[in-house]
């Protein structure tokens, strides 16, 4: 029996050698732009790292030792999950590579180089809706959707996903000051029961979901407030365009989907975004989102309740601890060059002052903005619209 | 940006991590049983000490988010993410504890630490006894993300 394990053992794991040297094979023939090279040599090296474990599986095999099966099954069940998980994930920006890859490539390139602890992370992105996998064990890992890799004004997206990546090289100092918060919030929103029957256990249980929703919640605040200081004025905007669903779902939720959600309501987003780009100076953009969003809410009829989850009186605490995680984690901050409407005084090599003009050109005017932004993706990227 | 998915990054982040943590009580629990059994391996001290080194955080780490949740009256570890936040749970019992979930008690945590922390004199033993109960805890904990993380067909 246990020489049976054994031997189903081995070739699975033998099975397993087969598909990441299948793995290397594919990326080390993808056609590619140059831009993804750093994140090619970054896969085969942890490529190797798990043809490694494979063969240390195979090499405890050997020793014949039935008291070591329990932990290789352990073993070679990580390694079937790290082999679909590459596969699915990690060879598909080389296999379907591009060449207007390297719009989305080059902003992530710059973002991860503006940061001593982000430098030594190539650049990779796939099709999907926005989001990442900030990694720093293996690689980060991002997503942007297809038709808006292909323009400027959505980029500033990226800036966001960025301070994901931000929060996990920082995460221990950062996750002190959301404890802090935390604490805050239980303290605010919720009174601690005196009773000790079922209706206590429940209160009790309110209280941790929305404590532990403010996990998630202030670290997606934390990302829109390092999209705006990086990007400044683009990023208010993109960050609006593109979250605007048009539905009561962007103002108000039910309290079952509030409990366990990963994100803040987008109106509320939107609202201290705003907040913090007037603290900067983006009066203007910062007036016409907000109403905008205002606008949209009056036809849906929307009444703003967010069932004890947000209170007007959490947001100074929410402001304080949000700028004690900047001033940790310390972003790339945009120039009142870049975020300015005087062109000639913007660096052109800057990206983030591109992407600022780029907002500027399509609210000047809307109809011409897509042969100045082919010009512009033409001189800069070398890409060629069709 | 708005919703749980399997590119979210909360739960790729537990995916990643319970991988690497299993991975790491593998590597020292082979090494654990081969010392018992008296069988050298030569040139795998460096791996096995690093794999020592990163399980001795994680469950440092664990045993004082679950004493935090312990001494909260909302069993709340302030500041953590709430996949582990869920996990301390596990290790406190009583009145959350339900059925189903792999019994795990903070004191065999605890002690566990202590035995990671041991360099002389180590009950390798009791090290492979500890460290196959928390893989099973782990194991189960990382079905919720696997679940999200793989699609089934």
């Amino acid at each position: 029996m246990k020489s049976k394990m054994r031997d189903d053992l081995r070739k699975k794991n033998e099975a397993l050698r087969g598909d990441i040297t299948a793995i290397v094979r594919l990326s080390a023939d993808a056609k590619i732009v140059p831009e993804l090279e750093p994140y090619r040599s970054a896969l085969l090296k942890n490529c190797a790292d798990l043809l490694s474990k494979i063969e240390k599986n195979l090499l405890d095999l050997s020793l014949n030792q039935n008291d070591l099966l329990p932990d290789i099954l352990s073993e070679t069940s990580t390694l079937i999950q790290w082999a679909r998980f590459f596969k699915y994930r990690f060879v598909r920006p080389l296999n379907r590579a591009s060449d207007w890859d390297r719009v989305c490539l080059r902003t992530i390139s710059w973002l991860h180089g503006q940061h001593s602890d982000t430098k030594r992370f190539p650049a990779v992105f796939a099709d999907d809706d926005i989001s990442i996998s900030p990694s720093t064990a293996l690689i980060p890992f991002y997503f942007f959707p297809c038709i808006e890799q292909r323009t400027l004004l959505f980029q500033p997206l990226l800036f966001h996903e960025f301070g994901h990546l931000l929060y996990l090289c920082h995460k221990r100092e950062l996750d002190e000051l959301v404890g802090e918060f935390q604490q805050v919030v239980e303290g605010e929103l919720l009174p601690a029961s005196q009773r000790n029957d079922q209706h206590s256990l429940l209160q009790m249980k309110t209280r941790q979901s929305v404590v532990e929703v403010w996990y998630s919640w202030i670290q997606e605040f934390f990302c829109d407030a390092v999209g705006l200081v990086i990007g400044g004025p683009c990023f208010l905007n993109a960050f609006a365009a593109y979250m605007a669903k048009y539905q009561v779902g962007d103002y108000y939720r039910q309290p079952a989907n509030l409990h366990g959600s990963s994100h803040p309501l987008s109106w509320l987003r939107i609202q201290r975004l705003a907040e913090r780009a007037i603290q900067r100076g983006f009066q203007s953009t910062a007036a016409r989102v907000v109403e905008e969003w205002r606008g949209i809410a009056r036809l849906l009829g929307v009444v703003e309740d967010y069932h004890g989850f947000y209170i007007e009186s959490l947001g100074p605490s929410l402001m304080n601890t949000l700028d004690d995680m900047l001033t940790e984690v310390a972003p790339r901050e945009c120039t009142a060059d870049e975020a300015g409407s005087d062109v000639t005084r913007i660096d052109p090599q800057s990206l983030v002052g591109l992407l600022n003009d780029a907002w500027r050109e399509y609210h000047r005017n809307p109809a011409e903005f897509l042969t100045w932004e082919n010009g512009m993706l033409k001189d800069r990227y070398d890409l060629r619209a069709t | 940006m708005e919703t749980a998915n399997k590119n979210d990054w909360m739960v790729s982040q537990s995916f990643e991590r319970s991988l690497e943590v299993i991975s790491a009580i593998n590597r020292v629990s082979i090494d654990a049983k081969l010392r018992l059994a008296g069988v050298s391996r030569g040139s795998q001290d460096s791996e096995v000490t690093a794999a020592r080194s990163f399980l001795q955080g994680f469950v440092s780490t664990l045993s004082g988010l679950a004493i935090r949740a312990q001494e909260s009256e909302d069993r709340i570890a302030f500041g953590a993410d709430p996949r582990m936040s869920s996990l301390a749970r596990q290790f406190l019992g009583g009145r959350q504890q339900s059925p189903d979930v792999v019994a795990y008690d903070l004191s065999e945590l605890q002690d566990l630490e202590t035995l990671l922390k041991s360099e002389t004199n180590v009950d390798y033993s009791q090290l492979v006894e500890r460290l196959a109960h928390l893989r099973s805890a782990l194991e189960q904990h990382s079905q919720t993300d696997a679940a999200i993380i793989f699609n089934e067909v």
